[in-house]
């Protein structure tokens, strides 16, 4: 997990051992990272991040959120 | 692997894609696909909420603790003249503690706000020791730095508080890299 600290402003991806963390520093603003869908031609999940960049696929939804979520965190 | 989801609902109650004919069956919870959660981005401004850390982090800025003025109730502040200022504090570090500025300067952790004149904003003046980092009095990126600190105490605190309860999370790196600071914690 990572927290990057820059102009004031305490960055992170959300999830709840971070929240608890991060809580008490100030007010939370949230942003959707990422969309994780199943692909029908594939027949796989894939994560895309908002700009539509695929960034991770597979068959577990949760391996997929998993490595989803270490390439958004690579990018804070 | 493949997951077969014909009722558009998640997790597949049955995992036969996975696990062959008489596999692995679902019993928990389902919730449609289009609420399941995704990923987000949090971002925090920084508010001085935590007396210790802010403590701590003005001591990082070059202050020593008997000059920073820790009060049970907010203080008025006062300035240049010895006048008393609208403004009101429970943290402060009074003008004379403060070389080059006119002001005294001051905290709220009750809105976590810092109070710092627009004179002692604008004017190039600092402790020393600090000049090296000053790049104009007590301006946003003075306070920025400062919020720096402070995060990191806050973020040790809280480890600590939830190691003392005994759950596995530890700060495994903390670096400052392109003006920034980043923290890596292990969370088990």
């Amino acid at each position: 997990m990572k927290i990057v600290i820059v102009s004031g402003e305490v960055h992170c991806m959300a999830s709840d051992p971070a929240m608890e963390i991060v809580r008490e520093l100030g007010r939370v603003t949230m942003t959707r990272a990422s969309d994780v869908e199943w692909d029908e031609t594939s027949q796989e999940w894939v994560a895309t991040t908002r700009g539509g960049q695929e960034i991770a696929r597979g068959g577990s939804r949760t391996e997929v959120i998993a490595r989803e979520v270490r390439v958004l965190e690579g990018r804070l | 692997m493949v997951h077969r989801l014909p009722d558009g609902l998640y997790p597949p109650r049955n995992y036969q894609s996975l696990y062959g004919e008489g596999g692995l069956v679902c019993n928990k919870p389902r919730m449609p696909l289009k609420e399941l959660p995704v990923s987000h981005y949090a971002k925090i401004s920084v508010k001085f909420a935590n007396r210790e850390a802010l403590i701590d982090a003005l001591v990082d800025m070059g202050w020593r603790r008997g000059q920073i003025e820790v009060n049970s109730v907010p203080v008025h502040l006062y300035g240049y003249h010895g006048d008393e200022r609208p403004e009101m504090a429970d943290i402060v570090i009074r003008r004379e503690n403060v070389q080059g500025s006119a002001n005294d300067i001051g905290f709220s952790t009750v809105t976590g706000d810092v109070i710092i004149s627009d004179y002692d904003r604008s004017v190039a003046g600092a402790l020393a020791l600090l000049s090296a980092q000053k790049t104009g009095g007590y301006n946003e990126a003075w306070v920025n730095t400062l919020k720096d600190h402070y995060t990191g105490y806050v973020v040790q605190r809280k480890v600590n508080e939830l190691q003392s309860k005994g759950k596995r999370v530890k700060i495994t790196d903390d670096r400052r890299e392109n003006g920034r600071r980043v923290i890596t914690l292990d969370v088990r």
